[in-house]
């Protein structure tokens, strides 16, 4: 069942669009905050109406003083109630790809955590987010970035 | 390839357990002929290799002084000399991202894995394990192997090993003392929803203050037998993301990229386990040597799929 990441064909009759989804405090008032000692369920990350995504990877960071890894537990659950890890994980073993280099004070984080197989999410759809995080040293705000496309009927 | 055949994944791993010479390489030390046995159930396919010794106090490897050769099953060495070991993987094939050995090599049941090694540096290597790695071949029956239902569905799913607590809402291997000798085992069970596929797995606790070091794992299936000859190291067989910076290069430490949840520890092939079906996870751990050490809880998570029946 290996197969190539990503090697996914588009429907006929279907565009397909790459789109990135970004959650963080600007647009997601639960992450608008500093996470040291919350335990937070049922954040939502909300989709758009427009077409359906097609869920392919994510990238969980956190922004605190220093390029340090996110010290934070998460869980996702899709759009239909699934749960997508068995209670909640070190992002460091999901979502938070690589260790980040610190290049001209930025920090890089890699390529994202592929999701295999993509996850399909309706338009609209919420994807719930749940995390625990322990007590921090700095303030530390976490965001959550979903990779995948956006898929359009009746372009053909 | 291996027509009708089950492959099944196999670390072989040559230590001081299985060599008592490696427990310490002196410095412009060889040691030629280390040899190590395959097993008699079954034949062996060399695919990929690492490389380890014990950490320092600051948590560090110095491997850029090893240099070996290896031989196949005759003796046949696949290098016409030693070969310094940081020219072919900069984190010496650890964090489940081992050095690939192409094409494959294949043992045969009892057949002997031959090293040659030179450590050319001023400080001794203590601890060297050498780490083989591969599938055995089983005739259909020999081995349990499961695999998908005619028609199915999928879902990315971490499963994290252990025993869940209210107290901080996560399941960890818990209470594992700084001496832990005999395998502490963790029974992982497939919840009743769905099959899980095992493609990879990520440990470790990188935001520990206390030192958490020489950890080793074996993975048993329902059955017990392993698919180890002996633990492997859990930054061996795992990683994660948060790896600090770990292997002396150029006079300081590099800090290990893309060896987390995005490139993490495979297993090939994939491990299929039926719904409410069990693995078994061996923990042993030695950080006595390590002012601080304290019992710790571990995350340890199986990265792979759900299979749903449809």
């Amino acid at each position: 069942m290996y197969r190539p990441q990503f090697a996914y064909s588009t429907l006929p009759g279907c565009k397909d669009e790459d789109f990135v989804y970004f959650f963080d405090g600007s647009n997601t008032p639960f992450l608008n905050q500093s996470l040291s000692g919350l335990s937070i369920a049922n954040i939502p990350l909300i989709l758009d109406q427009d077409a359906p995504f097609y869920w392919r990877g994510i990238k969980i960071d956190m922004r605190t003083t220093g390029a340090v890894p996110p010290n934070v537990n998460v869980k996702l659950r899709d759009c239909y109630q699934n749960d997508l890890s068995d209670g909640l994980v070190p992002s460091t073993q999901y979502g938070f790809p690589q260790n980040p280099v610190t290049f001209n004070g930025q920090n890089y984080t890699g390529a994202p955590v592929p999701l295999e197989p993509e996850i399909y999410c309706p338009r609209g759809g919420v994807i719930l987010l749940f995390l625990s995080a322990p007590a921090l040293a700095n303030p530390s705000y976490l965001s959550v970035t979903l990779f995948g496309v956006k898929r359009f009927t009746g372009c053909a | 390839m291996t027509p009708n055949l089950i492959q099944r994944h196999q670390d072989y791993v040559l230590g001081s357990h299985q060599d008592p010479r490696l427990k310490s390489v002196a410095a412009g030390a060889s040691i030629a002929g280390i040899t190590l046995q395959t097993d008699s159930d079954a034949p062996f396919l060399l695919r990929s290799r690492a490389v380890r010794v014990k950490y320092s106090a600051s948590r560090t490897q110095v491997l850029g002084n090893l240099l070996l050769r290896f031989a196949g099953p005759d003796r046949d060495y696949r290098s016409q000399d030693m070969i310094r070991q940081s020219l072919l993987g900069p984190y010496f094939g650890q964090l489940g991202n081992p050095m690939p050995e192409s094409p494959e090599v294949f043992y045969p049941r009892n057949s002997p894995i031959t090293v040659d090694i030179y450590n050319d540096g001023a400080t001794a290597l203590t601890n060297l394990v050498l780490y083989f790695r591969g599938v055995k071949l089983f005739s259909p029956g020999a081995v349990r192997s499961y695999s998908y239902p005619d028609t199915c569905s999928g879902l990315p799913f971490p499963y994290p090993v252990g025993t869940y607590s209210d107290t901080d809402g996560l399941t960890l291997v818990r209470n594992i003392p700084v001496i832990q000798s005999g395998p502490l085992r963790q029974t992982f069970r497939v919840k009743s929803d769905a099959d899980f596929v095992i493609r990879g797995g990520q440990a470790g606790l990188p935001f520990s203050t206390t030192p958490v070091n020489e950890v080793f794992v074996t993975l048993r299936d329902e059955d017990e037998k392993p698919y180890s000859n002996d633990g492997v190291h859990m930054d061996v067989l795992f990683g994660n993301s948060g790896f600090g910076a770990t292997f002396a290069a150029g006079g300081g430490n590099i800090l290990p990229v893309a060896t987390g949840p995005n490139s993490p520890g495979l297993f090939f092939p994939e491990i299929y386990l039926p719904k409410n079906h069990l693995m078994y996870v061996d923990i042993q751990r030695d950080d006595s040597s390590f002012s601080g050490a304290v019992a710790i809880n571990l995350p340890i998570s199986f990265l792979g799929q759900k299979v749903f029946q449809k």
